[in-house]
């Protein structure tokens, strides 16, 4: 068990992603138990990404659900093709024989993601994407899929699993999940990444970067972090700054001040962080980080 | 006889767990045993890794599963420490009324809690929050209180129901209910309409008077807020201004910290009419809506003018469905003790409710339930 954390975690590294013991644990343990992981965070903390990789790393397709308030079976699950249905229905009208196919077959069935991803023979990986953001009603489509891989249709009965998928759900916790969801799932929750891993993350992402660069906006953002901001920079937003200053050709903070200030778009995205940090701001962070 | 004694301790883990509030059932069991055959030494890190994916459930028991695993596994070097009198020692609420243990076994008593067991169990739901001492109890309290909005949440339905009459078309349902019509729309089916949960605004108190309390009911608002995205909360002590991002905030500490560091949290007296004249002069026209429960937290303790009370809460009754008052000093001192302040306003208060203890709190969810 242990031999297979250690390879997983290497080909997670193997692909820039830098995992950690605690969440490479609970991806094998996702895979062993046959249970569905919860990935929990703020955005822009990686929680997509772990899905994405695991999908390239088991050579699976990523089948992939992105939830919003609305969303509903016909969406996530199944819907019948009712054009189809309505054409089968006049050509049988027309026809001598006047049999008619039955309409409410799979081959009249538009299989949406849920229901994609039990039909695999290969195991896929199935990414239900902010599930925080679907409402409540949808959560209870999702009981009888994550703890028995299986969905009920109606009209065709119940649909076991060819193969059981490696289900993946993330939130970014603006809502509390039902407890009927939670505890079908194993859980991890994911936070910003520590100064070194941070820092590993940057050099192995963006190709070219210096190296003094890269510790001083690590730096920068770790200490951007503990300030009163609305939203705090993940690491997304790092990569994205690291990639600007780098196409700006800058290779030191402390003379670009100014650049600091143009760029932080790139990690606050309101007008109230925008506010707190200014220039005066900016030079007192960087006094502190020197 | 090792792995038995191994098998044993785990199990025991999984209660003194499951003794925390934590969520574990029988799968998780089986789940913590298959793969937790070996605690030795060097499976220590992995043993603890893999017990929290299985166990936690949520932020919070992610970030209390390390301490507790420690205290469990290693009681010597983590022992636990006994945090009775916690209150007393951090100097949190002043004037708890005596230092010696009698005085506060007398304050026990007075809070009813007697009994043991699941009677103990009960008399803790329903015993005065400010008069429990240990910290371990207060903590469950909170959680307990913070959970309580859930059940205004619509329950988990995976049928929607339709109607034969109304405004909005259900273009799937009639497509399918036409098939044997060949796709005429004869029968045509309607969406019903979306039932929310119930618009509440929350006007709490966080004056010093209302410190005692107001764990239990920071919980409980930080819940209602939480659970109801529409749901808005505005706190006062001398005067008034939104706390709702705050009350959604992930982390409680940090919600406690900016609180206590922007607002001068447990200082400050009360101004209560001058705060609800502030929230009818900005935020009232907003966020009020025909069917929206305000639901006031605070108990009744003003500095102003008595006969300000009830002015400005006739304006705000002219705005909102209901208004619910929720007081901690109701149950001990009596509808007919409460402040004048108050005495003047019932007539523009439409209910008002105890709110001192856990089960008290659960009596007005059901009360907003019905008004929902």
């Amino acid at each position: 068990m242990k031999s297979k954390i250690e390879e997983i975690k290497n080909q997670f590294t193997e692909h820039a992603y830098m995992a950690d013991d605690a969440l490479t644990t609970s991806v094998v343990l996702m895979e062993n138990l046959s249970r569905p992981l919860l990935l929990e965070g703020e955005a822009g903390v990686g929680k997509t990404e772990v899905a994405k990789i695991l999908a390239k790393i088991k050579d699976t397709k990523l089948i992939r659900l992105q939830c919003y308030e609305g969303l509903d079976t016909n969406a996530a699950v199944y819907e019948w093709n009712y054009s189809k249905q309505l054409l089968s229905i006049k050509l049988a009208e027309n026809t001598i024989s006047k049999e008619i196919e039955n309409i409410f077959s799979r081959e009249y069935l538009l299989e949406r993601p849920l229901l994609q991803s039990i039909c695999e023979t290969i195991p896929p990986v199935l990414l239900i994407d902010e599930v925080d953001r679907a409402d409540e009603a949808f959560e209870a489509f999702l009981l009888e899929l994550l703890s028995d891989f299986q969905i009920s249709i109606p009209e065709l009965g119940t649909i076991q699993a060819l193969s059981k998928p490696l289900v993946i759900l993330t939130s970014n916790n603006t809502r509390d999940l039902s407890d009927a969801l939670r505890r079908r799932c194993l859980y991890h929750y994911v936070d910003f990444p520590e100064h070194e891993k941070e820092l590993s993350i940057i050099r192995s992402k963006v190709k070219g970067i210096d190296e003094k660069l890269s510790e001083q906006i690590v730096t920068f953002v770790q200490a951007l972090r503990q300030q009163e901001l609305r939203k705090r920079p993940g690491v997304a937003e790092t990569l994205d700054w690291a990639v600007a200053l780098t196409g700006l050709q800058v290779n030191d903070l402390f003379q670009h001040i100014n650049t600091i200030l143009e760029t932080r778009t790139c990690l606050l995205k309101n007008q109230e962080d925008m506010a707190l940090i200014d220039k005066q701001k900016t030079e007192t962070m960087l006094q502190g980080i020197a | 006889m090792i792995q038995q004694i191994q098998t044993q301790r785990l199990l025991g883990f999984i209660e003194y767990l499951r003794a925390e509030d934590f969520c574990l059932g029988v799968k998780e069991s089986e789940h913590a045993l298959e793969f937790i055959s070996n605690l030795s030494e060097l499976d220590q890190s992995f043993s603890k890794l893999s017990l929290r994916s299985i166990a936690c459930r949520n932020q919070d028991e992610w970030n209390r599963f390390d301490k507790l695993f420690n205290q469990y596994w290693h009681p010597k070097q983590y022992p636990i420490v006994d945090i009775r009198l916690s209150r007393k020692q951090q100097g949190k609420i002043s004037g708890f009324g005596g230092s010696s243990m009698n005085a506060l076994n007398l304050v026990n008593e007075d809070s009813g809690l007697k009994g043991s067991g699941a009677g103990k169990q009960t008399t803790i739901t329903k015993a005065d929050y400010r008069f429990i001492s240990d910290q371990h109890q207060m903590r469950k309290l909170e959680r307990l209180a913070e959970r309580l909005a859930y059940s205004l949440r619509k329950k988990l339905s995976r049928k929607k129901v339709y109607r034969k009459h109304g405004t909005t078309l259900e273009v799937r349902r009639t497509l399918r209910r036409n098939l044997t019509n060949g796709g005429m729309p004869i029968s045509r089916i309607y969406k019903r309409k979306e039932l929310n949960p119930p618009n509440i605004v929350i006007l709490h108190d966080i004056s010093h008077s209302m410190s005692w309390n107001n764990p239990l009911l920071f919980r409980f608002a930080r819940g209602l807020v939480r659970t109801c995205k529409s749901c808005e909360a505005y706190a006062f002590h001398t005067e008034l201004f939104p706390v709702t991002k705050l009350y959604r905030q992930q982390s409680l500490i940090k919600m406690r910290e900016q609180l206590e560091s922007n607002n001068h949290l447990w200082l400050g007296g009360t101004c209560i009419a001058k705060s609800i004249n502030q929230f009818n002069a900005h935020f009232a026209n907003t966020v009020l809506k025909k069917d929206s429960l305000v639901l006031i937290i605070s108990d009744g303790f003003d500095t102003d003018e008595p006969d300000m009370l009830n002015d400005v809460l006739k304006i705000l009754s002219q705005k909102a469905k209901k208004i619910i008052w929720l007081s901690p000093m109701l149950e001990r001192i009596g509808k007919e003790n409460i402040a004048e302040s108050m005495k003047r306003a019932m007539d523009s208060i439409d209910v008002l409710l105890p709110a001192h203890s856990l089960a008290a709190l659960e009596d007005s969810v059901h009360v907003i339930k019905q008004y929902s």
